[in-house]
């Protein structure tokens, strides 16, 4: 077979063929000595072509005629747990009484015509940026929906019962001792333009305040993966310690880990998508130069085989990618950034129905996109986007789903939602733990307001008992 | 604010979720056909605004494939309406611009168009130089994203089609790539 005239190998270096004529060609392939070559141009040749199109001028409609198309369409939302208020998107947020909604149901599009019409295009991509968020919806390649086959999932046994407990927390610390692992096979595309080649080592790290952060311009540094899986390990080792009236070592603890170890409060997915990606952005609270991005997912539930744990997908990689032009350096906190990571090989991992993974990035703003200039400059400018691979056992098709996230969405971290603030707080105590925060203006102080402020429901007093550890910690630590 | 609003009205969100994925690459794409920005705006403002009146059920699926197909036949319409040309069949497309095999002079042209500062203008010149269809194939796949699948569907063609279109267009910038270079 001659492979280079064969449409079907272009197609194959595209993602556009199903699941069978890649095995049968990829079989063809493996006989051929120059089919990785032969890939390996095309695939450059794709990727020159993506960034010839990207050269050409990002042409929008006029704010105005984008207004007219949104000034009939204001979204009105109810929040699940205080139905009593209405959230208008348009509005920026703002509560309105729901009686008197009622009351005027057929007047209230007239009666907030005016303000809708009033708002600048600024206004309305923050309510459309909110609506993103909020809903996870914005920016999903349809292709990412999940097959219409209703699921018929796996059922994994769990192989020690001791570490199966009822509030679901252990169960990913014996994930990772069963499944093995392996590369995630996924073509590398840039949202943001191809990275600059990288001269030194050097050039892919930026500083600030004598610590480093990598440097999504250079090549090697635009993708960053999260694990989508985390034990909680970290979290028992600290209460532990804790009993024992004494301070683990930063060492021992992953933030990471203490992060993921808490229940959030994130949305579910639609009905039939398998994540929802919810993201913030706010500014840091020990750190004015430095914004933080919490990302937390949300994996479907499927009520389905009560009482054991279902595996949803398989072969999950999430990763964010940093548009450059926004962000001069980022770290994931928890990270070992001295590390080399390579996308390529990142660990095959699975995540379990209804499982929520958390991870907070600290991101250094590039020069001119001031915290307080965030809503009125650079209007349309995305800051990262959110994209996860994964397959489904089921009919083993591969997917994927991105999000991104608006330069416009940042607020100050006051105004940041409880799930957030309450995970900066567990990273700020997991800084200040490892000694990483000498210089900022973290304190066991700040992290126990922050945590105090951020109670929410609470249900299982997981939240509270974390801000005994930190009146702990602080007392122990003034007395050595 | 702790738990997150429940959306009413999924026709907005639709709206909202396409505008934000797709204002950019449709204007982009109306522009290529039309080739002014005013009547591009146009076309792509009356596209969202008629995926605001559809049943978000019977499109979130394919919602891509449909904005194109609408944005597509929305400029032709115009085009027609103004009498500036006639939809052409595609053999008569393939015939108004088709790729000179000779080398020399398609640099040459492709000089002429923009300032050869860069080996990616060069090959968004060259990519110009296509025959109509697989231009507009090669933009729909490489600028805006469109799957085989989402192809086939706006352009009322097969996927082993869009395929076959995609694979000779690469064939022939490869070749034309490496005769200039070579």
């Amino acid at each position: 077979m001659n492979i280079e005239g064969d449409p079907k190998l272009t197609a194959y270096i595209l993602d556009e063929l199903d699941r069978d004529e890649v095995s049968s060609l990829e079989e063809q392939l493996s006989k051929s000595e120059e089919s990785d070559i032969l890939i390996r141009g095309v695939m450059e040749e794709a990727s020159m072509i993506r960034d010839a199109y990207d050269m050409e001028p990002a042409h929008r409609m006029t704010p105005q005629q984008r207004a007219d198309i949104l000034k009939d369409s204001e979204i009105v939302a109810v929040t699940e747990t205080s139905t009593d208020k209405i959230l208008s998107f348009t509005d920026g947020l703002k509560c309105l009484d729901k009686k008197k909604v009622e009351t005027e149901e057929n007047n209230i599009w007239k009666k907030y015509f005016p303000i809708i019409v009033s708002f600048s295009a600024a206004a309305l991509v923050i309510g459309m940026a909110v609506v993103l968020l909020k809903n996870d919806r914005i920016g999903t390649d349809p292709k990412s929906k999940i097959a219409q086959k209703p699921l018929d999932p796996l059922s994994v046994t769990i192989l020690d019962s001791n570490t199966a407990n009822e509030n679901g927390r252990d169960k990913l610390s014996w994930i990772q001792r069963q499944i093995g692992v392996g590369p995630v096979k996924f073509p590398v595309t840039y949202r943001y333009g191809k990275p600059k080649p990288l001269n030194e080592i050097s050039d892919s790290l930026v500083f600030l305040d004598g610590e480093s952060f990598r440097n999504p311009a250079m090549e090697g540094q635009r993708w960053s993966v999260f694990p989508s899986n985390v034990s909680s390990k970290s979290y028992d080792i600290l209460r532990e310690f804790m009993l024992a009236g004494d301070v683990p070592d930063g060492k021992n603890v992953h933030i990471g880990s203490l992060i993921n170890a808490f229940e959030y409060n994130y949305e579910y997915p639609n009905s039939g998508e398998k994540f929802a990606v919810n993201a913030e952005v706010a500014n840091c609270p020990w750190d004015q130069e430095r914004w933080l991005i919490h990302i937390g997912v949300r994996a479907a539930d499927i009520n389905k085989n009560k009482g054991k744990d279902i595996l949803l997908v398989r072969e999950v990689r999430m990763a964010v990618e940093f548009n450059p032009d926004r962000v001069a350096g980022y770290r994931l906190i928890g990270e070992d950034y001295t590390k080399k990571f390579d996308v390529n090989n990142s660990p095959n991992q699975i995540v379990l129905d209804g499982q929520t993974v958390t991870a907070l990035y600290e991101i250094v703003p590039m020069e001119g996109t001031d915290f307080s200039e965030s809503l009125t400059r650079n209007a349309n400018s995305e800051l990262v986007s959110v994209r996860i691979d994964y397959t489904d056992p089921e009919n083993k098709d591969s997917r994927s789903l991105i999000s991104s996230i608006s330069h416009k969405s940042a607020v100050a971290w006051e105004e940041a939602s409880e799930d957030m603030r309450f995970a900066t707080s567990v990273a700020g105590y997991g800084l200040l733990l490892g000694g990483h925060e000498k210089g900022s203006s973290a304190t066991y102080d700040l992290v126990l307001q922050l945590a105090k402020d951020a109670l929410g429901e609470d249900k299982n007093g997981q939240r509270s008992e974390f801000i005994d550890w930190i009146k702990k910690t602080k007392n122990l630590e003034e007395r050595r | 604010m702790s738990s997150s609003p429940r959306v009413i009205d999924p026709s907005a969100v639709l709206l909202r979720r396409a505008l934000s994925d797709f204002e950019v690459p449709l204007t982009r794409y109306a522009v290529s056909i039309l080739g002014d920005i005013e009547r591009s705006r146009d076309a792509v403002q009356d596209t969202f605004i008629k995926l605001y009146g559809q049943d978000p059920k019977a499109i979130e699926d394919k919602v891509k494939a449909w904005l194109f197909t609408v944005c597509r036949n929305r400029c032709y319409d115009i085009l027609k309406k103004e009498k500036r040309m006639m939809r052409l069949e595609d053999d008569e497309i393939q015939a108004v611009s088709s790729l000179t095999d000779d080398p020399a002079q398609l640099m040459a042209r492709a000089e002429d168009r923009v300032k050869l500062n860069s080996d990616l203008r060069k090959l968004l010149s060259l990519i110009e130089e296509l025959p109509a269809r697989q231009r507009e194939v090669m933009r729909l796949k490489f600028q805006a994203d469109l799957s085989y699948k989402e192809i086939g569907e706006a352009l009322e063609i097969t996927i082993s089609n869009v395929g076959f279109i995609v694979h000779s267009a690469f064939k022939k910038l490869r070749q034309v790539m490496n005769q200039t270079q070579g």
